[in-house]
């Protein structure tokens, strides 16, 4: 295998690792106004991802930016060409990030309610127009022969790409619950059980029909491998929601996992080896051949990321042990006047 | 706000930070690869002189409320810091 095909299998590991994990951040995001019936209640649904959001989100940074070093063809038309969509997935990070820093520190309602919102809107808007992006690789957009994208915005928001669009945050929402599931406890936990259950009869719900729309819209219904990872998907998420009726929310969201590392790979393998399908001629369309870097940037890239992510294992499985338990609430902090100074808590 | 006069000290290091990188940023144009390429040659068509004013408004509007706001509660945590202080030190008294 070549180091192109390499890089392009390390992308995709890349992109479904960020989805994997920044996928229940997003979710617990979304979910928080709903599932939170106080500001106790909400402080902990948010707590119970505060440790880890900011390393998820770092995968997506790692895909673009390996996607940059490897590919810069591909770099270059699909972040200048969807530089619109971009800017606003870029906007709603910031928000996001500092809605998650800023919510606690002032002890009135209009406060909380504002950053709880932005906070819930934004959770809601990045991974839908990620999965647009993302699928649009795949269903193809206008690029023409100089490898530039010729398109606008409404090219990227077809009506197809809004059901990859949904589905993805439907499915966040679920992975999010079964998050919860894990990480809550009491009548709240309870409440996330419900909650996961009934998020999770959608996901499946939505997984089906974009299931359909995918079979129309793209290819990846003619590979026996693609069609295999993604019946593989399809099916990973099924026994997910028979877990979580059975309260076996670990089982649970490792089978998120594979469901979404099944369906990315789906994506990818049905991709390969172009890496943006162009919807005016398919010759125009970039592969990961005609748009990538040197073979000498290639090897020494190689070199750094087998030798490094090891590391960002290891220490990202060890945050996740250390902060492995329950969200509690202390007597101390339910007494304190500043009730809604989060960080200075220890809940 | 002048009856703390150190919080003026606190802008300085972001002051110092950002015009470093005006320095940075402005002093290379026009290349944006210093003597290898220039900001001409770099831009894609796919990408619209509108958009890009469209995005530099939209992030100065961003970052503007988030400065504000961020002073705001940086100067609010100042207060309350200095009260709890001087209420410590009136209890040793």
């Amino acid at each position: 295998m070549g180091l192109n095909e390499l890089w392009f299998i390390l992308i995709a590991v890349l992109f479904a690792g960020f989805f994997f994990l920044e996928g229940f951040d997003f979710g617990v995001g979304m979910l928080m106004q709903w599932l939170g019936h106080n500001d106790t209640e909400k402080n902990m649904i948010i707590h119970s991802i505060e440790p880890f959001w900011g390393a998820n989100e770092v995968w997506l940074l790692t895909a673009g930016g390996a996607m940059f070093a490897a590919f810069p063809g591909w770099y270059a038309t699909m972040f200048s060409g969807y530089y619109s969509a971009l800017f606003l997935v870029l906007a709603a990070l910031i928000i996001r990030g500092v809605a998650i820093d800023f919510r606690g520190r002032v002890d009135k309602p209009g406060w909380h309610k504002t950053w709880n919102l932005l906070l819930g809107i934004t959770s809601l808007l990045i991974p839908f127009l990620l999965a647009v992006a993302l699928a649009s690789l795949l269903v193809g957009v206008p690029i023409n022969a100089e490898k530039e994208y010729v398109g606008n915005l409404f090219d990227l928001l077809s009506p197809p790409a809004l059901f990859y669009g949904l589905d993805l945050v439907i499915f966040f929402i679920y992975h999010g619950a079964v998050f919860l599931t894990l990480k809550l406890q009491g009548e709240l936990l309870e409440r996330a059980y419900i909650t996961a259950i009934r998020t999770g009869r959608l996901a499946l719900v939505t997984a089906v029909i974009v299931g359909v729309v995918a079979a129309l819209t793209t290819n990846v219904f003619t590979s026996p491998v693609s069609v295999a990872l993604t019946l593989a998907g399809a099916l990973a998420l099924l026994l997910s929601y028979v877990c979580m009726r059975r309260r076996h929310s670990g089982l649970a969201f490792t089978l998120n996992g594979v469901s979404i590392i099944a369906i990315i790979a789906a994506l990818f393998t049905a991709l390969f080896p172009r890496v943006m399908v162009s919807s005016i001629n398919e010759s125009f369309s970039l592969t990961i051949y005609n748009i990538s870097s040197s073979p000498y940037t290639l090897k020494v890239m190689t070199i750094v990321a087998l030798t490094l992510i090891p590391v960002v294992l290891l220490y990202t499985a060890w945050a996740y042990y250390v902060f492995r338990s329950r969200i509690t609430v202390s007597p101390e902090y339910l007494q304190q006047e500043r009730i809604g100074y989060a960080s200075e808590t220890s809940v | 706000m002048l009856k703390y006069k150190h919080t003026l000290i606190l802008p300085l290091p972001f002051l110092c930070n950002s015009f470093g990188w005006f320095l940075t940023e402005m002093g290379r144009q026009p290349f944006i690869v210093y003597k290898l390429l220039t900001t001409e040659q770099a831009v894609l068509p796919a990408v619209t002189g509108s958009q890009v004013l469209a995005s530099t408004i939209g992030f100065t509007l961003l970052y503007g409320v988030l400065a504000v706001v961020a002073i705001y509660l940086g100067l609010r945590e100042n207060r309350q810091d200095s009260a709890e202080a001087s209420e410590e030190v009136s209890e040793w008294a």
